[in-house]
């Protein structure tokens, strides 16, 4: 979307530095959650590692759930506004392709 | 019977889930300002429920799949755990996260933002899509552990 200096951010689509902050970190944390499940699985002393401090699956959650609040508030913080069509394009993407790494790792795994 | 419900307990939260999500996504579209509150609810109670849904399957899967576990794995679908339960535990983390983001993007403002409200829309779609995926890999999961304790009996 073409952005112009005389519109107010609505006008241009831009969104909150909140909804932005928090999109981007859902972003980040997806493909960290993606890799992170390639890589505990390829990786026996990291699997083990996390075995360590309980569940595998639980431990990858809450570390999912901490780099989340840390990059939402961090992002939101940082006051950067993005443009919504932009933002929904990288949530959706993120989405799609942390889906097909995780999907894809396992079917090869078969 | 306490284990049945907890595993019936987990699909109810995500399908609960799923139609606050399609609330969301409906009341975005119109984009009205009367229903933005009603909006921003959905969207809570959306959160809360895959959250409670999340939990509900954790305990399930941390304390009571191992059995279930073994006998797909020895049955005639081991993929069903292989990759739909793998795949399905790992995914389900995100769609956590995207439940949790829906109502901080519907705090925004929806009805006069057009960037607004499609990050809306495309989030409470993809919650949607998200737990669709989730529901039909249960289900596969379940028809993996009955084939597996049916040839159990049958061998």
């Amino acid at each position: 979307m073409a952005t112009n200096d005389t519109n107010t951010p609505a006008q241009n689509g831009l969104v909150s530095a909140k909804i932005s902050g928090w999109g981007m970190a859902y972003v980040y944390t997806v493909l960290f959650n993606a890799i992170l499940t390639v890589l505990k699985e390829i990786t026996p002393p990291l699997l083990a590692l996390m075995k360590s401090l309980g569940h595998h699956w639980v431990t990858q959650g809450a570390l999912d759930i901490i780099l989340f609040v840390v990059l939402g508030v961090v992002l939101t913080n940082s006051g950067r506004q993005l443009e919504g069509e932009k933002l929904a394009n990288w949530i959706a993407a993120a989405t799609v392709v942390g889906g097909l790494i995780i999907f894809g790792f396992y079917l090869i795994e078969l | 019977m306490f284990n049945e419900v907890i595993l019936l307990m987990h699909p109810t939260f995500g399908v609960l889930g799923m139609l606050a999500a399609i609330w969301v996504f409906v009341e975005a579209l119109n984009g009205s300002a009367p229903g933005i509150e009603r909006m921003r609810t959905a969207a809570r109670a959306s959160a809360i429920l895959m959250w409670l849904s999340y939990i509900v399957a954790g305990y399930y899967y941390v304390l009571l799949y191992g059995p279930d576990k073994a006998v797909i794995k020895a049955g005639p679908w081991p993929f069903a755990h292989n990759l739909v339960t793998e795949t399905k535990e790992h995914v389900f983390l995100m769609l956590l996260l995207l439940a949790t983001y829906l109502p901080i993007a519907a705090a925004g403002d929806v009805a006069g933002n057009r960037g607004a409200r499609r990050v809306v829309l495309w989030s409470s779609a993809l919650v949607v899509l998200l737990v669709l995926f989730m529901e039909g890999s249960g289900a596969i999961m379940s028809l993996g552990a009955k084939l597996g304790y049916a040839s159990q009996v049958a061998g």
